[in-house]
Parts: structure tokens; sequence; C-alpha cells
């Protein structure tokens, strides 16, 4: 039986098409994931996201936990900001990436992925911190676009967070915290809120957005808009044991740190012999998760996620490769025949 | 049409034809002049000849259609065999051959406009007309109302 959001039958009613993803059903479009791409872009969009996970990481040794599976220095985050980082396994591979964001010295509030929260949780107790697993009993909403601002303005009189900080504001009665962050590209925040009250609050704010043509966006615009800017996708990008500096990630890294896999990773870093992930570029057919990138005919790498970007038309795609750079013409075989890409940087839009 | 495409996460799979979605995208139109086979392509005989494409029903269970490779003039496949592919923002299908037949033309304007596939699947978004090779073939597909029974 899967698991299903507080807002199943909302979207249900809404004409959302549902996919299990992370043992959730979780709405994957309301009838174009073209369109609602397209309002993200230009106006704004709310997401569903509770399939997410959220932990309470507390105690004295909160910090220090995050400090040795993060390769980031919780002291030195100012109280109500966030931090993008990854959460290492000992081997320096990526468990998983998340937010934390610090809400006292000794408390911190971490949003893994769906169905991390375990795995997350069990590596950041076994450091000691205190680990209280609320993903169940919490909704999480993304309201993301240009126009996501006004939206929140005209929902609660409250002041809305700074980019990456994580404040607390009511909404339709309701006591939300509200982060500046997003996976979209676009301004924007994400909402944490108890679970039982939270389809108040998203009627509340699909019905202030209605003037601002607010859309519900489901898991597959998602993806289209994440991978526009070149955003990792856990399952796509890190499978398979990848390192953060194989994942492009290498900005994350704080080396003050004493974290899991320090000294690999410094090595890798140094000697700049390993998979890197790169975006492409492609003129003709359209490359998926796991199609072959070859340069000259020899295999250099695969691609992790691919699509056609609905902003500029074109076939993009991130994918691992070894020895190229960007501009590089290579190949991607597409059902068997090598169709020529490019090298590029990211984001694609 | 069979799936084998990539969505959101490893765990993901959009299983586009299987979706479970509200009652009101059942009521897909399914028109009773045509034949249908159980991976969801539609097949209008006319004599010895047939026009193939796909069904409303799997037009919108594959959302925006944005890319669709077809096989050529002349190329002749058995019932079964693959005879192109359909991509959509998320998912790539390949068609099968409903019937036994050699293509006599293909819908080239689905290459500038694939978003015809959604917009007109049983008209303008035809994919190709073949030659058949044995039109009591026809006898096998399905009925529109058995072909919708296929659908829940």
């Amino acid at each position: 039986m899967s698991l299903r959001t507080a807002l199943y039958d909302w979207h249900a009613a809404h004409g959302a098409t549902f996919v299990p993803f992370a043992g959730y059903d979780m709405p994957v479009h309301y009838g174009s994931i073209k369109a609602e791409h397209h309002a993200v872009r230009t106006g704004a969009g709310l997401f569903d996201v509770s399939h997410m996970s959220n932990l309470w990481v507390t105690g004295p040794n909160a910090a220090a936990a995050l400090a040795r599976r993060t390769p980031s220095d919780p002291n030195v985050v100012p109280l109500g900001k966030g931090k993008y980082t990854v959460v290492l396994n000992p081997d320096g591979t990526i468990l998983d990436d998340a937010f934390y964001f610090k809400v006292a010295d000794d408390r911190f509030y971490v949003i893994p992925n769906a169905g991390r929260n375990v795995a997350v949780g069990d590596a950041l107790r076994g450091e000691g911190a205190k680990v209280e697993d609320v993903s169940s009993s919490t909704s999480i909403f993304a309201l993301q676009g240009p126009k996501a601002k006004e939206i929140l303005a005209a929902a609660t009189p409250d002041a809305a967070p700074k980019f990456h900080h994580l404040v607390t504001m009511r909404i339709a009665g309701v006591e939300c915290m509200v982060s500046g962050t997003g996976y979209t590209g676009e301004k924007g925040v994400e909402l944490y809120l108890p679970a039982a009250q939270s389809k108040a609050v998203w009627e509340h704010l699909m019905k202030v957005g209605a003037s601002a043509n607010l859309q519900p966006i489901g898991l597959g615009a998602r993806d289209t808009l994440r991978l526009e800017k070149g955003y990792c996708l856990a399952g796509n990008e890190f499978e398979g044991g990848r390192t953060p500096i194989e994942a492009g990630l290498a900005w994350v890294m704080d080396w003050n740190g004493d974290f899991h896999g320090k000294s690999r990773l410094r090595e890798q870093m140094e000697s700049g012999d390993h998979d890197k992930l790169v975006g492409l570029v492609q003129e003709s057919g359209i490359p998926r998760h796991g199609y072959p990138i070859q340069r000259s005919g020899a295999r250099i790498g695969q691609v992790t996620s691919g699509t056609q970007s609905p902003t500029t038309g074109k076939s993009i795609a991130l994918g691992y490769v070894r020895g190229a750079a960007v501009g590089d013409a290579v190949e991607v075989e597409v059902r068997g025949k090598p169709q020529p890409a490019t090298v590029v940087k990211t984001p694609f839009v | 049409m069979a799936r084998a495409d990539r969505g959101e996460g490893a765990g993901l799979e959009m299983k586009a034809l299987k979706w479970r979605g509200p009652v009101a995208r059942a009521m897909s139109n399914t028109p009773a002049d045509l034949l249908y086979s159980k991976s969801h392509e539609w097949v209008k005989v006319t004599g010895g000849e047939a026009l193939i494409g796909i069904t409303d029903h799997a037009q919108e269970a594959l959302n925006d259609i944005v890319y669709v490779e077809l096989p050529k003039k002349g190329e002749t496949f058995e019932v079964d065999a693959e005879f192109g592919v359909v991509e959509s923002v998320k998912s790539v299908s390949d068609l099968y051959m409903p019937i036994a037949g050699t293509v006599l033309d293909v819908n080239g304007s689905l290459d500038e406009s694939p978003e015809t596939l959604n917009e007109d699947p049983y008209g303008k978004g035809w994919l190709i007309r073949v030659k058949l090779k044995d039109p009591a073939q026809a006898k096998a597909l399905l009925s529109a109302a058995q072909y919708t029974a296929t659908l829940h």
C-alpha cells in the first residue's frame, strides 16, 4: 500500500495523474508537464513535496554530527540560516543531498530526500546526535516562480525569509516554517507544516494565488525545472556511489572540517583523475538516463538525466564522463545510434 | 506501446499506461469504427490497406509528446514488431505493429509538430499507412468496447 500525502484527495479532485515514488503515490502532472513547467518559469506554481523527509537533529552533539557527516561547519552557519550540503558515507560517497537549517546552536532542521529519512537519521544518530524523524507528520510545499513572492505576501502579513533563511510564518491560521529555498531555479519558498493542518494552507495559497494564475505542479515539471538548472537529483546523479567531487559539488565543500572520506575526496580533487558530471546539449534525439556517452567510438560515460528542455526545445542531459571538458564534442548513443552532443556548462537556461 | 522510461529518481516510473488517475481520465475517446491493439495502437482498415496510430488514452497517459520516430516507406513489419518510438517529456515508448504490413506512407508532419499526436490522435496524428500482408489478421484486433475494457 502506497503512502499518500495529506493533499492526495485534493490532487485527485484537480485532475492529477499519480505515480509511485519513494513509497508515495505522488502527482506527476495535472494535465500537462510542459504547461506546468512554463507556469513556474513565467508565473508561479505550488508543489506538494511532502514525500521529502524532515529530521530534527538536536543535542550537544548535533553540530559535531553534522560536521562529521557533511563537508560543512555548522558552527559558522548563522542562526536562522540554511546550508545546502551532502550527507557522506564513510567512504566519501554521497548518501544523500540535503539542506539543513540552524534553528539554535544545538538544534538543526534537516531536509533529506524522499525515502532517505531513515538512512540519514541513522547516520547522524551514529555520530551522537539526537534525531527526531517527523517526516510522516509534516507536509512540505514549494511555492516557486517569479510571482511566488507576491502570492506569499498576499497570503500572510508575516515577513518572508531571505534567501536560504528559515522563518516562522502564520498562514491561514497555521504556523509554518518557511525557507527561502527551492529546486526550480526561480525565486520562491518552501513551507514545512503539520500535515494535519496542511490542506487549509494549500487551499489558502491557491485561493490568494488565483489572480496571479498560481498552478499546482507535479513531479514531472519538478524534474524538468531542476534539470534545466543542472541541479542533481539524488536517485539519478548520485546513484552507484558518487562523490561530491565527481558530482560537481566541490563548491559545497568546507575543507576545514574532519568529515568522513576527507582524505579520499582531497586526493580525488587534487588528482583530477575521476568521472565528472557535465551538461550535454544535443541537436538530434533525446538523451535519457543510462544512455552511453562516447567519443570517437570509445565509451567515456553515461547519461544520468535527460529530456527535451521545455524552455529551449533542445535536448539536454546530465551525465558522467571521463576526460571530456566543456566545449568538447561527444556522442550520446540513442537506441544504438550515436548522436552528436556538446559538453556545456550548466545551467542550461 | 511498451514502457521504458525514467522519471524523478530511481523509484519513479511513469507507468503512464497504467496510471491511476481520477475517474474523469478514463473517459478517453475510443471511436467505434476503429480497431485496437492491447498495446494502445488503433487501426483503420480500408480494403487491403490500413492507417495506424496511437489511441487517445495513450496520448493522454504519455502526456506532452515531444518526439516521434517512424519507419521508412517500404519497410515491412510483422505483428508485434517495433516500428517506431514516441517520446514525451518524461518517457520513451516503443510502438508495436498491431497488424503485419509494408509501410506505404509515414506522417512526416510529426517531425515538426509531434504535439499533433496529443491534439488529434485519430486524425492529423496518424502515424503510418501500410499495405496489409493479410487483411484477415484484422480479426485478431480488439473492438472499441473490448479495448475500453482493457483500460480498467
